[in-house]
């Protein structure tokens, strides 16, 4: 069990880069176009596609271990800094970093949070409706707060005359996987900072 | 005696008591159970041991607490 655990482990890790790879790129279709084409482009996404395949699935046994399996645990803190927790300083060490992180996440969140309620449009005025005041666009800023997915958002017409709309780029995917990414990478270099600066 | 914002500076004699019995930092991490960067920390006043470690060294040295660490400015004379 031990074995699969740190295989998993050194898997997640790995994948970590490819699979952001992937979702960047991979579903593009410039890439399925040029990976049509065979050669180096195809042998890529059929690698690159195998091995986010497998990434989601270490995905699946990471959740249930983290949650269940204390060596697991132990095993991602010392994977993620080369860290085994030997003694007391290095425990402590990890649990300032823990603190530190948590928090660092909490602000990744509102910020999030923030982003993604707000909704700003630039519009045209068409010609025949300018007022007096010669404005030719109008700034339109909202606040979206419903908390479930509308199935009818997609098929809403879009308005020919905006000429700017902003409302949250990352998909739900993109979200969590920042927020992945963020909380692994700020936990690591808040513990280096705590290790490191004893080095002789 | 009001101590509640007093900043405590804990100094340690751990370099000199290693010189002494001509240790490595290695040495001394390995006979008491610690990673090297724990005894560098000490040394270095950047890390303050668990009362569980500063007994371990006492032990180790054969000395009592007081010998190996002591506040900033209070060292024990006898030393």
């Amino acid at each position: 069990m031990k074995k699969i655990n740190t295989v998993v482990i050194i898997y997640f890790f790995i994948g970590l880069p490819i699979s952001l790879f992937a979702m960047f790129f991979h579903f593009s279709d410039l890439f399925f176009s040029m990976a049509g084409k065979g050669g180096f482009w195809g042998w890529l996404n059929g690698f690159v596609g195998v091995t986010f395949g497998l990434w989601i699935l270490s995905i699946f046994y990471l959740v249930i271990a983290l949650l269940f399996s204390t060596h697991f645990r132990e095993e991602l803190v010392a994977r993620m800094m080369w860290l085994k927790q030997r003694d007391e300083r290095e425990v402590i060490s990890a649990g300032a970093a823990a603190k530190k992180t948590f928090f660092m996440t909490v602000a990744l969140i509102s910020f999030l949070l923030v982003v993604s309620l707000l909704h700003f449009q630039i519009a045209k005025i068409p010609d025949d409706q300018v007022k007096a005041d010669g404005h030719h666009h109008i700034l339109k800023m909202g606040l979206g707060l419903s908390i479930w997915n509308s199935p009818n958002s997609a098929q809403t017409p879009v308005d020919p005359n905006l000429t700017f709309d902003f409302q949250m780029p990352l998909s739900t995917t993109g979200i969590l996987l920042l927020i992945l990414v963020w909380e692994l990478g700020t936990f690591r270099w808040y513990l280096k900072g705590a290790l490191g600066t004893e080095a002789e | 005696m009001n101590l509640k914002d007093k900043k405590i500076k804990i100094q340690s004699r751990l370099h000199v008591l290693r010189a002494e019995k001509r240790l490595t930092q290695e040495n001394l991490a390995d006979a008491i159970g610690v990673t090297r960067g724990t005894i560098v920390a000490i040394e270095k006043g950047n890390y303050n041991p668990t009362l569980e470690l500063a007994f371990k060294l006492s032990l180790y040295f054969e000395t009592d607490i007081q010998d190996i660490f002591f506040l900033e400015g209070k060292r024990n004379e006898k030393n």
